[in-house]
């Protein structure tokens, strides 16, 4: 498979005070360590994780709105992890990758029509068209995501959910990224509209070859359009592979207890349900030492104190990070 | 787009009639005080000193036989001039340099707070009195000195506002764009910072007319014979006690009336501007 | 079961809101029943009027609200026609409230560990010397590690899944016999979320204490609840034991809301949408407000809604039922 993102052992640190510590001394919150995986060209990868996980982190680190502590990111070849954040949006890759938000509300700017919110990219970073085919542009964007062509002049507040997020997304293909992240892109939608925005980003996958960053805490709805999966916890990946195979077979202890958590539609029993105890370590000066899940974990032996689990292959392509799996 | 904005404006006009209508006269009166006044507001008539309110003189005479109505009239352009300004100036400084605080942080924030709090640390209008006593009685420094004791308000919002709006999605999606970061502040951040703050730009319409005319009853800054609300309450303060009450009520009226009513606008002028309340 | 008078009887409830914009009829006519120790769901998407329900119920609504209509009788007593002050104590002793967002919803200037001592005070029956191991005892039963210490904490200092509990416990404090639940997982991680739901059933379980569970997700409703009302623009448009909604939905919405919801084994391309919006609930309103996005609609569906009832326990507002 034809690889266009590579992530090797990328890790992000954010200096933190502690209450109680002698001054001078240097605490780090450790919001992704050591994450590795690749996207090859017209694939779509589901990122799973609770909060805490990183991976909103993760996010910005390969949309380059924030910087590495540690670690490589190749883009197409090219080695972005190299130029800093700030300078990133004079990049030819900027346009490359782009991103659909959460929040419809919230990723929109109040004071900007519809029209000025899909325009915006190609007037930042593909100026060459002139006002008459800028419009043509904008309105093919919103035909394609199926945007009423009327609602262009109107403002957020004057739309509703699910035509907000069409906006967010006309906008993010507008330049026809290789890569585009998606944050959660349905959970504030109605389950009515959520169906109509998850075909119509896998029909524009198809339509324009891009390959996907799923990201949602909804495993039913990452089942839905992701070829492989990542499991994050506490910054680190603990489970990666085929969505079949994850799902169906998971290895890791967190990932059979996310799977046993998950609401089916239909009644069902809760007795299958695998609970986790206390809460989870702090990802404060982790010790590198200890496996994260340790302590919470259902099982766990001696051995997973002392030694960080690596990820290790147990069917072609399907990986997990356990000592006991 | 002016379309909408006109309707916009007809719906607030007729939300708030009297508001107004009161400030459309004010409005009229500055741009044409000298034109409507009857009488020429310096020029002074030793033989009708000190009369009281008649059919010739609405709001009677001064000690120089001065038409009070039309000094009011004539005043009314001066302490809208000086109100806008020192506002219009506060307003600008202020939201600028707070937002810029509020996006970079650091050496930036640094300084704007701790000019902000230099400023506050002193009561507001002593510190314009120590202003225009040190610059000279003029306009100008009366503008200046009112803009200065104003400025933390702006500058504190502006920050505080940039602050939320920083950590938006929107803003990320600008970046994202290929926004750097200078056109992300300028017309992602700053123009959504302005709002809030458009309350506060009326009140304080409202403070730096109180303000100028504060200064004038003094004797600071604008000085006599030019009409100034301040100035005109100032020189019937004396005359009360004799009876000619006057030459000071009209003139106050005037202050009280125009604070009011720029009060009043608060919210209007928040409608205006304010995209999401235009529907 | 059907012989015993049912705990809670909403009757015909019907609510208003007055806006700038024109009134609102957010709730017309919406009648269910929750039995003593029953679990009922009521399920619907935003703006369907079921938070607006829950506030009805416990009369905490918006000052731009009006009860227009209808009676919500508890116990044998109709809950919007007795005094402010009756109602004040009943709250809390004998119906509570646990909310969506808890860190929000408690206070965040008072330890935790006192907001529950307080609702003890008021209700409870607990003398001052008793409040406080009485308070770490409820902490400890909703499953807070370390309550000791726990009880000093202020909301800001507990995530997102311990302030839900800390607000069960406030709740449950004074074993009242109606628990209503409006959205109490929503934002939550799936693994605090199960949790969550898990220790409502336990405790609910334990006291004999019925559940009224607001939410938008139909799984999680599915996986609690005995009985599911499914509502929708202010209308309860279905209602029936949880297995029987599932197995057989008689309104066209719910067989919608069903099939657009992701669960294993639906692809993505058999995944429903609904089609069209929730009507402008300002103006006239058709007698079904669900007809206007309809694939079954006919003319006689603008006659006023029947309520007609094809199996025990099953209720379905709808002139063409599936």
């Amino acid at each position: 498979m034809d690889t266009l993102l590579e992530v090797a052992s990328v890790s992000k640190r954010f200096p933190v005070t502690v209450k109680g510590a002698s001054r001078g001394s240097e605490h780090f919150l450790q919001a992704v360590d050591d994450v590795s995986f690749s996207i090859g060209r017209g694939e779509c990868v589901g990122l799973v994780g609770e909060s805490g996980c990183g991976k909103s982190t993760l996010v910005k680190l390969i949309t380059r709105l924030s910087d590495t502590s540690d670690g490589r990111i190749w883009f197409d070849g090219h080695d972005i992890g190299r130029v800093p954040a700030d300078r990133f949006a004079g990049m030819p890759q900027r346009a490359l990758i782009q991103m659909v938000f959460q929040d419809p509300t919230d990723s929109l700017n109040p004071r900007f029509t519809a029209f000025d919110t899909i325009a915006d990219p190609i007037r930042r970073l593909d100026p060459s068209s002139g006002a008459g085919a800028m419009q043509e542009r904008v309105r093919a964007l919103a035909d394609m995501v199926g945007l009423p062509r009327e609602l262009l002049g109107r403002y957020p507040h004057q739309l509703s959910g699910g035509q907000k997020q069409r906006v967010g997304i006309a906008r993010a293909v507008a330049l026809e990224p290789r890569l585009l992240v998606l944050d959660e892109p349905t959970s504030a939608l109605d389950v009515s509209v959520q169906a109509v925005i998850l075909k119509l980003l896998e029909s524009l996958r198809r339509r324009l070859g891009m390959s996907y960053l799923f990201v949602s805490h909804d495993l039913n709805v990452v089942r839905l359009l992701a070829d492989r999966v990542l499991v994050m916890y506490l910054g680190r990946i603990v489970e990666m592979g085929s969505v079949n195979d994850v799902f169906d077979r998971p290895r890791h202890p967190y990932t059979r207890a996310l799977l046993s958590c998950v609401p089916e539609s239909g009644p069902a029993g809760t007795s299958r349900r695998i609970r986790l105890s206390g809460e989870p370590r702090s990802p404060i000066d982790p010790d590198p030492n200890v496996c994260r899940f340790y302590g919470r974990c259902p099982e766990g032996v001696e051995r997973c104190g002392r030694e960080m689990p690596m990820l290790r292959s147990f069917e072609p392509g399907h990986l997990a990070a356990c000592h006991l799996a | 787009m002016t379309a909408a904005a006109l309707r916009h404006a007809r719906y607030v006009v007729t939300e708030n009639p009297i508001t107004f209508v009161a400030f459309t006269m004010l409005l009229i009166l500055a741009l044409l005080g000298p034109a409507l006044a009857p009488y020429d507001p310096l020029k002074s008539d030793t033989a009708n000193t000190l009369k009281p309110p008649s059919a010739r003189h609405w709001f009677g005479t001064d000690q120089l036989g001065r038409d009070m109505l039309s000094r009011v009239m004539v005043a009314t352009r001066l302490d809208m001039a000086i109100a806008f300004s020192a506002v219009a100036l506060s307003f600008a400084a202020g939201s600028l340099a707070g937002a810029c605080a509020g996006v970079f942080g650091g050496w930036t924030e640094r300084i704007v707070s701790r000019i902000s709090d230099t400023i506050m640390a002193f009561p507001l209008f002593v510190l314009a009195m120590g202003i225009v006593a040190a610059l000279g009685n003029s306009v100008f420094n009366v503008i200046l000195a009112t803009a200065i004791i104003n400025l933390p308000f702006y500058a504190r919002m502006a920050r505080a506002e940039a602050n939320v709006r920083r950590e938006a999605g929107f803003v990320e999606a600008a970046r994202l764009s290929g926004n750097g970061t200078m056109r992300v502040l300028a017309v992602h951040i700053y123009p959504n910072c302005l709002p809030p703050m458009m309350v506060q730009a009326s009140l304080n319409l409202g403070w730096a007319m109180l303000n100028a005319a504060g200064l004038a009853f003094i004797g600071l800054g604008v000085r006599p014979p030019t009409p100034e609300w301040g100035i005109l309450v100032a020189e019937g303060a004396s005359f009360i006690l004799s009876g000619e009450w006057w030459i000071a009520l009209f003139p106050g009226l005037a202050l009280m009336l125009a604070v009011f009513c720029f009060n009043l606008m608060g919210d209007g002028l928040r409608d205006l501007i304010d995209p999401r309340r235009r529907t | 079961m059907a012989a015993a008078a049912p705990l809670l009887s909403v009757e015909n409830l019907s609510v208003e809101f007055r806006t700038r914009d024109g009134v609102v009829k957010a709730l017309e006519r919406v009648s269910f029943e929750i039995r003593r120790g029953e679990t009922v769901g009521v399920v619907g998407e935003s703006g369907s009027g079921k938070s607006v329900t829950a506030f009805s119920i416990m009369r905490i609504l918006d000052p731009a609200a009006r009860i227009t209509g209808g009676r919500a009788f508890f116990d044998g007593v109709d809950l919007m026609a007795i005094r402010e002050s009756e109602l004040e104590s009943r709250r809390g002793r004998d119906l509570s409230m646990i909310f969506q967002n808890p860190r929000t919803a408690l206070n965040p200037i008072r330890q935790v560990g006192r907001q529950i001592g307080d609702v003890l005070l008021r209700h409870g029956g607990v003398g001052r010397g008793e409040v406080r191991s009485r308070a770490v005892e409820l902490l400890a039963h909703v499953q807070i590690p370390d309550p000791e210490r726990r009880y000093w904490a202020y909301p800001f200092e507990l995530s997102g899944g311990m302030c839900q509990r800390v607000m069960i416990a406030l709740a449950l404090a004074c074993g009242p016999a109606l628990l209503v639940a409006d959205e109490p997982t929503t934002g939550l991680d799936v693994t605090t979320q199960a949790a969550i739901m898990d220790l409502i059933d336990e405790l609910a379980q334990a006291k004999q204490m019925a559940t009224l569970l607001i939410t938008h997700d139909l799984g999680l409703a599915a996986e609690h609840c005995e009985r599911i009302v499914v509502m929708h623009a202010g209308h309860v448009v279905e209602s029936a034991p949880t297995a029987e909604l599932f197995a057989n939905p008689r309104h066209p919405y719910t067989a919608k809301l069903v099939a657009a919801t992701p669960r294993p084994g639906v692809a993505l391309d058999d995944l429903a949408a609904i089609p069209g919006g929730l009507p402008d609930l300002r103006g006239d309103l058709p007698a079904c407000r669900y007809s206007s996005r309809c694939e079954r609609y006919a003319p006689f569906c603008d006659d006023p809604l029947p309520v007609q009832e094809p199996a025990e326990g099953h209720t379905v507002a709808c002139w063409k039922p599936l």
